[in-house]
């Protein structure tokens, strides 16, 4: 059943090999002087090569169930996006508070969490920072509260389901939980933070936020409904939009994964936004469509997957896993509340998917420690909550944050990383202590 | 047949100080679409277009990226208030400020052959010539743009000049 049998070269040990190859991709991947993507996929290349894992085995750690979705979710989100739906709600909502600052910030960052639950987080801020740049720009009002706001929105908000957040998708993967699993446990305590946060946001710029009788005015006059420039195609979009959401919500008796449902919905929009036109129309738009999917990002998926692949083949997350046990004591709410509080680190700091990715199989590997692999649900949401608020700690915490610095510094107003920081790890300490409270309640 | 053959020699062009609206004023004096900068010695700096102009007018939020159609702003109103502001203060800013990027021209010498010249003028946004600089001082020899493909390449190639499709032209447009 093994094809190609392994064997690491020179018959060196696999477990050193493996670390090392580990190592270095991590810390280049950290420095950020080479694209990630690039770094992922030699470091598995070198996995494979030195022998850590043969051919097979580097296949099957491949987790194409996360893959799918992330795939299928683009490919809707793309074809969507240019129905002009996104701007519409933006206007609307900014308009049904008549155009107060506070007001417009509250909305934009409930529409950003909501859209960031259903949608991945970094299309969300490409869809929601363009126009909350160009409602502050006519208000005449400063965009960096704004942009704070739905940076934590689109963290907290993704955290609420299965397919909010990388993280998420990761974890509902490997350990087979549905939309519903996500539901239940981990939207309740986002119902909690997400108004907390925004309470302090409200204490910290929106007691003084302003705009003049004349600038609101302008954006009272902004003609929302001209925003959807393709009705018959926003039509479509939420007919599949919602068909997908119903899918995940019945994945389970239906036995469909995710991915499946993902991208029956893609191949479905595609469909109907391809009936009735000619070939060659027709192969430009499925070929424009494909081309949005963000294709760096999944390869730096497949990378990252066989590289944690060998080394957990070479044993060393079962060491790491050990080593986390020892610190602990084997003491399971210890071990809880120690997972939320270093994924929540380490997510700030680092991106949370390669780290996700490496504490998956460690975390696994405890089961027997903790009585079962049916035993360690409290141990998953810790993950989840941890990695996916850990995110708001820094700029560079997660890939949604940079984007929205990116278009900050393009529209002229910078966002300087320690100046982010300074109040966003103390906000992100905030909502992992009323984690680390709900979990100790809820589950130990 | 080489770029040299029908570029355009006769050209207007700005230093990097004059102020927009300076150039706004040539460009509607020689009906012109673009400007080339050269500096003191004649070393060509940029182009000047009307094209990045009527950019600038949008809001900033409009112009993240320079590539792709963010979203579009149909929703804005119809006033023309902000748009009279930000050319006003457009105007009293240098042109160098407000030059093409280098990566969206189109460079090429005197002696660069006319097939190539073709796919060069093809490659270049829509209304930006296809500058001609010789050696690699960067001194502008010229300008080719779609017009002088018509008057003096598809006209010569008809060889029958007196049905020349652009003898009545009242004004010949240098883009």
């Amino acid at each position: 059943m093994d094809s190609h049998a392994s064997a690491v070269i020179f018959g060196l040990d696999p477990l050193w090999v493996s670390s090392i190859i580990f190592i270095i991709t991590y810390a280049v991947i950290v420095t950020e002087k080479i694209n990630r993507s690039i770094v992922a996929l030699l470091g598995a290349g070198l996995m494979i090569s030195m022998g850590v894992l043969n051919q097979q085995a580097a296949i099957n750690g491949i987790d194409f169930n996360t893959l799918g979705l992330l795939t299928g979710m683009m490919v809707i989100v793309a074809i969507s996006r240019r129905s002009g739906v996104f701007q519409f709600v933006a206007v609307w909502s900014a308009k049904k508070v008549k155009a107060s600052p506070w007001g417009i910030l509250f909305m934009l960052s409930l529409v950003t969490a909501l859209f960031s639950a259903l949608l991945d987080n970094v299309t969300t801020v490409l869809l929601i920072a363009p126009v909350t740049l160009l409602i502050t720009g006519e208000l005449k009002v400063h965009p960096y509260p704004f942009l704070f706001a739905e940076i934590f929105a689109s963290n907290i908000g993704g955290t609420a389901t299965l397919i909010g957040d990388p993280p998420n998708i990761m974890i509902g993967s490997a350990v087979n939980l549905t939309f519903n699993d996500f539901l239940i446990n981990l939207a309740p305590i986002t119902l909690v933070i997400f108004p907390v946060t925004l309470f302090i946001i409200y204490l910290i710029w929106g007691r003084h936020m302003h705009a003049s009788d004349e600038a609101r005015e302008r954006i009272m006059q902004f003609k929302e409904r001209q925003a959807i420039t393709d009705i018959p195609l926003l039509k479509k979009s939420l007919l599949v939009i919602s068909l997908v959401i119903i899918g995940f919500l019945f994945a389970h008796p239906l036995r469909l994964e995710p991915a499946t449902i993902a991208m029956i919905g893609a191949a479905l929009l595609l469909l109907l936004t391809s009936i009735n036109t000619a070939a060659e129309e027709q192969s430009e738009h499925v070929h424009k469509s494909f081309a949005e999917v963000e294709w760096v990002t999944i390869f730096f998926f497949v990378g990252l997957f066989i590289i944690v692949n060998g080394i957990e083949h070479a044993g060393l997350l079962e060491i790491l896993a050990n080593q986390v046990l020892s610190i602990t004591g084997g003491d399971f709410a210890l071990t809880a509340i120690a997972i939320i509080w270093v994924s929540a680190i380490f997510s700030a700091i680092v991106d949370n998917i390669p780290f996700v990715a490496t504490m998956i199989p460690i975390i696994k590997s405890m089961a027997p420690t903790f009585g079962g692999a049916d035993q360690l649900m409290p141990l998953w949401w810790s993950l989840a909550l941890g990695a996916c608020l850990g995110g708001n700690g820094s700029l560079v915490g997660a890939s949604a944050n940079l984007i929205v610095a990116g278009f900050a510094e393009r529209a002229g107003y910078r966002i300087h990383f320690l100046k982010f920081m300074l109040i966003a790890f103390p906000l992100m300490l905030v909502s992992i202590v009323i984690a680390s409270i709900y979990v100790y309640f809820r589950y130990l | 047949m080489t770029a040299s053959t029908i570029m355009s020699t006769d050209i207007v062009t700005l230093k990097p100080d004059d102020t927009i609206s300076d150039a706004l004023q040539l460009m509607c004096k020689h009906a012109v679409h673009n400007l080339p900068v050269l500096d003191d010695d004649g070393t060509f700096l940029g182009l000047f277009s009307l094209r990045r102009l009527s950019r600038e007018l949008l809001p900033k939020a409009a112009k993240l990226d320079e590539s792709s159609l963010l979203m579009h702003i149909n929703f804005m109103p119809d006033d023309t208030d902000e748009l009279l502001q930000r050319l006003s203060k457009l105007g009293q800013k240098p042109v160098s400020d407000l030059l093409e990027k280098t990566s969206k021209l189109r460079l090429c010498k005197p002696d660069t052959t006319l097939p190539e010249l073709l796919q060069l003028l093809f490659e270049s946004p829509i209304s930006l010539p296809v500058v001609v600089l010789k050696d690699n001082k960067k001194k502008l020899s010229g300008m080719v743009s779609n017009w002088d493909v018509l008057t003096k390449l598809t006209v010569n190639l008809l060889g029958d000049k007196a049905v020349s499709p652009c003898a009545d032209t009242k004004k010949e447009a240098q883009t």
